[in-house]
């Protein structure tokens, strides 16, 4: 059943249907949460807040966008507002993160070392990600991670595309800063300025 | 176009968002920057490297306790009670995942599988993700890479087997992605202008292009384009745009294995090149240094093959090729193009009605033949009479 068609019945007051949305959409939304925050116990309660929000403003959705467009758009304001929030008191678990529970992070699957690996770096860059600015953040979150298209992220953050552009690229640049300054993903960067410029010295 | 302005816009360039004259300006800029082509290469890269994180599920119970909350229509909390009921919550959130953890573990063993599971991450991340959500519940063995539209069904050449598809680092997956359209536009020739500066817009070229006159005079083109297979689903959702889609046709082929297999037969080949070279040193006589010299030549033209057909995968797979078959619509063409295009019309339309007024003449001869002889015969009747 489409979306819009569960979200008529959850206007005639029919919860099964909503049920049903959540469960469509539920990884979809902890995953921006966690992205955004950066640990398990917020994203839980966001993505949750997001849920209830949802469902009581459910008459304020107009069709404008896609239902999934417009949930993601209280999601990522859900998640703006808490660490807008949080940016008032101490940033405790920002720097939980950060200080790597690489098990936080990604899924501990049994498996080859590799896998292990990837872990840890996903870990790490879940880290950097959340070392930028809640702004930042949701920029490389809804474009990079989550792979919106920039109308959608436009839409999303209620900014000009114009200003998804250029805030996109700054957030990038920082984020890729920060993940240079890693030793762990030199093996993903191979291509750094300066690498570059070595290869064209030698070529010359 | 200077660096400042370009700083604003490589991340809508890099992803190919840009207009196709923002586009050209750009890649002109980066042909004389070195600095912003850097920068461009680095902002790929992190990009890249962020679509490659997984979905993280919402843990087991998510949506039972979200529904429970929607039900009992708690107001949404507000700042001063979070506070107030932080440590109060500290513990039941302990408490909660503590019961999570005794009921989800016997389950997950049961299932064979963990309790929070990632899912695949969305190789290749592109502007249709919302198209792309997994059914809840899905197993570990269903991970798979996704490179296809995801509504193209299964790829060819993907082991779906669950041992196979361990996500990034060392084994990224290798996969060779292919496009063919078939469009129907307004212009092949605007279309196919526009396709090459799409591709040239993301750092990618144009391999071949063509176009001929069809049946009914119908225009015909056909135009190959490879990009960097970063910007793959990008670009053909664009390309999509510029007409109408009669045929689709996505493949993705995974060479991982071969490019594992080659590059495992490679470094053989030069242990044996060091190991002959050893030998070549140690040869006594003329005779041996012969037939070591024999063998290395064989050696070295084989890994000579060998690494062309890596170079060949390599480039296979960094750059996606995309392949558009372009058409009209029939009926009669549009009064589109430039002033020589409706001149050279104009003078085919009026060949046309020349040959149409000698084609009347003709037909109109015998008649006429007639009407003349007629009047001579009626002329003579007149003055034979007196």
């Amino acid at each position: 059943m489409e979306d819009l068609a569960l979200v008529e019945r959850c206007r005639d007051g029919d919860e099964s249907a909503f049920a049903e949305l959540v469960s469509r959409y539920e990884h979809k939304v902890y995953s921006l949460a966690f992205r955004m925050t950066g640990n398990h116990d917020d994203a839980q309660d966001l993505a949750q807040d997001v849920f209830v929000k949802v469902y009581h403003s459910l008459n304020r959705f107009r069709g404008e966008a896609s239902f999934s467009t417009w949930l993601y758009r209280v999601a990522s304001n859900v998640c703006l507002d808490s660490l807008r929030r949080r940016g008032r008191r101490p940033a405790v678990s920002l720097d939980a993160a950060s200080g790597g529970d690489p098990s936080a992070a990604g899924d501990p699957r049994p498996g080859p070392q590799a896998a292990a690996e990837a872990n840890e770096v996903q870990a790490a860059l879940q880290a950097a990600i959340a070392s930028l600015s809640p702004q930042h953040r949701a920029m490389v979150v809804l474009r990079d991670v989550q792979g919106m298209s920039y109308e959608e992220v436009a839409y999303i953050t209620g900014c000009a595309l114009g200003t998804v552009k250029s805030r996109l690229s700054r957030a990038r640049e920082s984020l890729r800063g920060t993940l240079s300054r890693s030793e762990l993903f030199q093996p993903y960067l191979v291509q750094t300025d300066e690498a570059r410029a070595k290869k064209g010295g030698e070529k010359t | 176009m200077n660096c400042t302005d370009a700083k604003a816009l490589l991340s809508a360039y890099v992803d190919g968002w840009l207009s196709a004259k923002e586009a050209a300006a750009m890649a002109a800029h980066l042909l004389g920057c070195q600095e912003c082509a850097a920068a461009a290469a680095a902002l790929r890269q992190t990009a890249a490297l962020c679509r490659d994180l997984p979905e993280v599920k919402a843990p087991r119970g998510f949506r039972e306790s979200a529904m429970a909350r929607v039900r009992g229509k708690r107001p949404a909390v507000s700042p001063l009670a979070w506070f107030a009921a932080s440590p109060a919550r500290t513990l039941t959130a302990i408490a909660a995942v503590v019961v999570l953890a005794f009921a989800a573990v016997p389950a997950a063993l049961l299932m064979g599988g963990t309790m929070m599971k990632a899912a695949a991450p969305p190789v290749e991340g592109g502007v249709d993700a919302p198209r792309n959500f997994l059914p809840s519940g899905l197993s570990s063995k269903d991970s798979g890479y996704s490179i296809a539209a995801p509504d193209q069904g299964p790829e060819p050449g993907r082991a779906a087997t669950g041992a196979d598809s361990y996500p990034l680092a060392g084994h990224e997956r290798k996969v060779i992605k292919t496009a063919a359209l078939q469009l129907e536009v307004a212009s092949v020739e605007d279309a196919s202008k526009r396709i090459a500066f799409l591709a040239e817009g993301v750092l990618g070229y144009v391999e071949s292009s063509s176009s001929w006159a069809g049946d009914k005079g119908v225009r015909n083109g056909a135009v190959r384009v490879r990009v960097p297979s970063d910007e793959f689903t990008s670009v053909l959702e664009r390309v999509k745009e510029l007409g109408k889609v009669k045929r689709e046709d996505v493949q993705g082929q995974d060479v991982t294995k071969q490019v594992i297999d080659h590059e495992a037969s490679l470094r053989n080949l030069k242990r044996q090149e060091e190991r002959y070279l050893d030998i070549l040193k140690q040869a006594k006589d003329v005779e041996e240094v012969m037939r070591v010299e024999q063998e290395l030549a064989r050696i070295r033209h084989t890994i000579e093959v060998t690494e062309g057909t890596l170079r060949y995968l390599q480039g296979a797979v960094a750059y996606s090729t995309i392949s558009i078959e372009l058409r009209q619509p029939e009926g009669p063409p549009p009064l589109l193009g430039g002033f020589w295009d409706k001149l050279v019309r104009a003078l085919a339309a009026g060949v046309g009605f020349a040959e149409a007024i000698i084609f009347a003449a003709a037909k109109a001869l015998p008649t006429l033949v007639l009407v003349v002889l007629g009047w001579f015969v009626y002329r003579r009747w007149r003055r034979a009479r007196p």
